[in-house]
């Protein structure tokens, strides 16, 4: 009786997601096998009629040009590269954070996630221009440095990959945070007493005790981190300088500037696959921690 | 008496209003086996982790061979301790878990892994080298905390409620296989404890512990037959407690007014308490009995409740002014012959040797 | 038992969450700076807000964003409440597999894929793009976010308590409004906001899905963060934010006071 129900309300949310999710991820994948055209659309068909037969018209060019040309295959590698930094770099920030959060006292530890989550809900795009303020050459950062006489030339810290890693990291930390967070909250106080009880210091605690059994914590951080930063598009843009060629701006620029939408289909399947797999990972990763929670 | 192990003096730890600790001293005997009893938040965990290291007192000496342990950081402490949840490694297998210690001493791996095997050999877990933690039960992850505590030969082991996790049966068998262990290795245990069998039966002195104080240190008999306190008396075996006032002493024989009693209680005593200090008598339930002919105390009254615990039978008598004895009396015998009925009138007696005098 | 905070994870916390505040705190105190420069301070001003009010095209496009967001969370709340609600009691493990999978993609997939996806479709439908599109796209994409926060709390539900409605004689839909839905309310609430706010903020997805005529607020933003920092652009985020602040302030209020009246404890 109940399955009934539950059978009645997975329809609209269902037709919904094929329409709106499935059906276009399909129509990218289809495009990306396209060529460009003039035309508008602006990309060949892939079903032509050809003397009354119907022809499969599919172009694998599209991948080609991003494994072979080098501009984009530096965005590929750029892309990796930047997103990996930027994990490591929350993951430096947010590991002391989330632990100091999860050995806080009770009463602190809701006001603390509360802290840490709220940032989250101010405007994505106002805490990476925050930055912009910051980082810049007449920015904050360089007039502190100036003013005690660190520096004599300002800095060129905007417009670097160093401001785009820094950028993402920020934007993301929460998403770093809070599984970490999660994990490290498992994780009895006992265990690392029992640890200095069998004689380590607390390096040697940390890193024998408190890093492996925090893994799926920091796992899954990493995966929120990494994934949105390495199609992350605003954040370069703002943040770095006009050198650093992302996939993120690839597409961006291949769609609006360049009207190649066959050529940004496929940046975004590149994307989807590069995205999918540490997925999987994570989910595989998560079955086996069931296993043994 | 051989120079104590371990030495507490005045040893106190505050969290904010509450005593954890408050100016505790004892003596621990080496290859003793020492507990500390009471009820639960009565501070003798915070005792058992200041000696080991998590917490640091804020007055008092900790002295472990006449050596001050205070300013040791618990990774240099020669004091291992098995945790109350064990405290296990789950990312690591049972023999890295009882290895751990030793790899922290930079000891070769080949002498690590005949160490190990040595230690689950002696905890009967030979096989279990390679599982993993989380594939254990409870009696037998007791087993592997054990075996990593003693990985390190430590002066001395601390145990904060080894058999809690436990159920029942386990228990007592655990218990054997614990004191059997310490006998033969000539261990030196500290135990902490709130199960008062656990720690008679086992212990060779056990200090009562309550609100942070250490209330009594002896041998399970001194406590049991000669308790400090009411807390004390109550706190370990059954007791019934009679409050009242002296009203004669006599070469060691005093006769306490108690209210609800018709004539004054005959017990044996100390001589030097004044008439009419307010005292209590305690009873232990083995010392009453219920068809005693002659004795020198006796009260009428009828049994309210029977707990049959299969060697003995403890028995509530409730007199007509509403006072409660206990009485257990043995099976066989008499006993079984003409067994006493619940709401029969009954006359218990004692005599007075069998009457301990408490401060208040 | 356990004392306070070491000195080391005390230190972890301050600057934490320092590096998570200082940037918003330089951008709000620099929107009342009366002068240009971000490190020059030209004394107090509330200037800039006054060029926000007064910028017409600002005001529009702010509009476009709330009639947007609010409308999308609508619709998303609806999709989501009766995602959950299906995952929760379908069977079919296989089924149920696919179906969360579908829903939860959006989570995860880098929004410019979703973007560029969704106006290929409205391209191949035919359909004009403009701020309906948008509307879909954002519902397509926080429905995922409504579904999380929903189901979390109908599994913290008894299930026994609908049966118990069922039993004393509720249709299985009756049950579910007359038990279950009352429980969930703050859930939904809470659902609404977020998807609410993460339309308001969307840049990447809303420029791909939106045509002429229909600009939002971050696109606006974006178009004048790209030119460098001005104190306006400043004010108008101090705004947004506060805005977010007092709105988060107000569904807390909100929640206290419900759970008080409920007598829930968390």
């Amino acid at each position: 009786m109940t399955m009934g129900l539950g059978t009645r309300a997975v329809a609209l949310p269902l037709l919904w997601l094929c329409l709106f999710l499935l059906a276009p991820l399909l129509l990218l994948l289809k495009i990306s096998l396209a060529e460009a055209t003039l035309a508008s659309p602006p990309f060949t068909p892939l079903l032509v009629a050809e003397g009354g037969r119907l022809a499969l018209r599919i172009s694998a060019g599209n991948y080609g040009l991003l494994f072979g040309d080098p501009l984009y295959r530096g965005a590929l590698l750029t892309s990796l590269r930047l997103a990996l930094a930027a994990t490591a770099a929350a993951l430096a920030i947010g590991l002391p954070l989330a632990y100091a959060m999860a050995r806080s006292p009770a009463p602190w530890r809701r006001t603390l996630l509360l802290l840490v989550i709220l940032p989250f809900w101010t405007s994505f795009l106002i805490r990476v221009y925050a930055w912009m303020g910051i980082l810049g050459d007449a920015g904050l950062l360089n007039a502190l440095l100036e003013g005690i006489g660190l520096i004599q030339e300002p800095l060129r810290i905007l417009g670097t990959e160093g401001a785009i890693v820094l950028g993402i990291a920020y934007a993301y930390l929460p998403f770093m945070v809070l599984p970490l967070y999660a994990s490290l909250r498992r994780l009895a106080p006992e265990l690392e007493e029992a640890a200095a009880d069998l004689g380590c210091r607390r390096l040697a605690t940390f890193w024998l005790v408190i890093l492996p059994l925090a893994r799926p914590g920091i796992v899954a951080g990493a995966l929120l981190v990494f994934i949105p930063a390495l199609g992350e598009f605003v954040i370069p843009d703002l943040l770095g300088g006009p050198d650093t060629f992302m996939l993120g701006r690839a597409l961006w620029d291949e769609f609006f500037a360049n009207r190649d939408w066959p050529l940004a289909a496929a940046i975004a399947i590149l994307l989807l696959a590069l995205v999918l797999a540490p997925l999987l990972l994570l989910q595989r990763q998560q079955a086996k921690t069931q296993l043994f929670g | 008496m051989a120079p104590p192990l371990l030495r507490l003096d005045g040893v106190s730890r505050r969290f904010g209003n509450t005593r954890a600790a408050d100016r505790v001293s004892f003596t621990v005997a080496a290859g003793e086996m020492f507990s500390i009893l009471g009820p639960s938040g009565c501070g003798k965990s915070t005792l058992l982790r200041l000696i080991a290291g998590f917490e640091t007192p804020d007055a008092g000496a900790i002295l472990l061979n006449g050596e001050d342990l205070v300013a040791v950081p618990p990774h240099r402490r020669p004091v291992n301790m098995m945790f109350q949840s064990y405290a296990l490694f789950p990312h690591l297998s049972v023999a890295d878990n009882v290895g751990f210690g030793l790899r922290r001493q930079g000891r070769p791996a080949a002498e690590v892994a005949r160490r190990v095997g040595e230690l689950l050999a002696l905890v009967r877990l030979e096989e279990f080298g390679p599982r993993r933690v989380q594939q254990l039960s409870g009696g037998e992850r007791q087993r592997v905390a054990l075996a990593r505590a003693l990985a390190r030969a430590p002066k001395l082991l601390l145990l904060d409620e080894p058999l809690g996790a436990l159920d029942r049966q386990l228990r007592a068998a655990t218990q054997l296989e614990l004191t059997a262990l310490q006998r033969s290795l000539g261990l030196t245990l500290l135990v902490v404890t709130h199960d008062q069998e656990e720690a008679m039966a086992h212990s060779a002195r056990l200090a009562i512990m309550r609100q942070g104080r250490i209330e009594q240190v002896g041998t399970p008999a001194e406590v049991y037959r000669r308790p400090a306190s009411r807390f004390v008396a109550e706190f370990v075996g059954e007791a019934t407690l009679l409050t009242g006032r002296l009203v004669a002493a006599a070469g060691g024989q005093l006769a306490v007014a108690v209210d609800g009693l018709p004539r004054p209680v005959q017990v044996v005593g100390d001589a030097a308490l004044a008439v009419g200090t307010a005292v209590t008598v305690m009873l232990r339930p083995e010392a009453l009995s219920l068809r005693a002919a002659s004795a020198d105390n006796a009260v009428a009254g009828s049994v309210v409740d029977i707990a049959y615990t299969g060697s003995h039978s403890l028995y509530r008598v409730r007199t007509a002014a509403g006072l409660v004895l206990k009485v257990a009396e043995t099976h066989g015998g008499e006993a079984a012959e003409t067994p006493v009925a619940l709401g029969a009138a009954v006359t218990v007696a004692w005599p007075a040797a069998a009457g301990v005098v408490l401060g208040a | 038992m356990r004392p306070g905070l070491s000195r080391s994870n005390l230190l972890a916390l301050a600057c934490g969450l320092a590096f998570l505040y200082l940037p918003l705190l330089v951008l709000v105190l620099h929107s009342f700076n009366a002068g240009r420069m971000v490190a020059v301070w030209g004394g107090f001003s509330l200037r800039w807000y006054g060029e926000v009010f007064a910028n017409p095209a600002l005001l529009a496009a702010a509009q476009v964003s709330v009639t947007v967001a609010m409308l999308s969370a609508s619709v998303a709340l609806v999709l989501g409440t009766l995602a959950a609600t299906a995952l929760q009691r379908l069977a079919g493990a296989f089924g149920r597999t696919l179906f969360a999978g579908l829903l939860f993609t959006p989570l995860v997939l880098p929004e410019v894929i979703i973007g560029l996806a969704l106006l290929l479709l409205f391209v191949a439908l035919g359909i004009d793009r403009g701020a309906t599109t948008i509307v879909i796209a954002h519902a397509t994409v926080t429905t995922g976010y409504v579904a999380v926060v929903v189901q979390s709390r109908l599994l913290a539900l008894d299930p026994a308590q609908e049966e118990a409605a069922i039993d004393l004689g509720a249709p299985p839909l009756g049950a579910f409004l007359l038990v279950t839905l009352p429980q969930i309310a703050p859930a939904l609430a809470a659902a609404w906001l977020l998807a609410f706010t993460l339309s308001l903020d969307d840049l990447v997805i809303a420029a791909f899905t939106s045509g002429p005529g229909a600009t939002t607020l971050p696109m606006r933003l974006y178009g004048q963060a790209r030119l460098g920092v001005t104190p306006d652009v400043n004010a108008l985020s101090t705004l947004m934010i506060a805005a977010v602040v007092g709105a988060l302030v107000v569904a807390s209020a909100v929640e206290k006071r419900w759970r008080s009246r409920a007598g829930l404890r968390r």
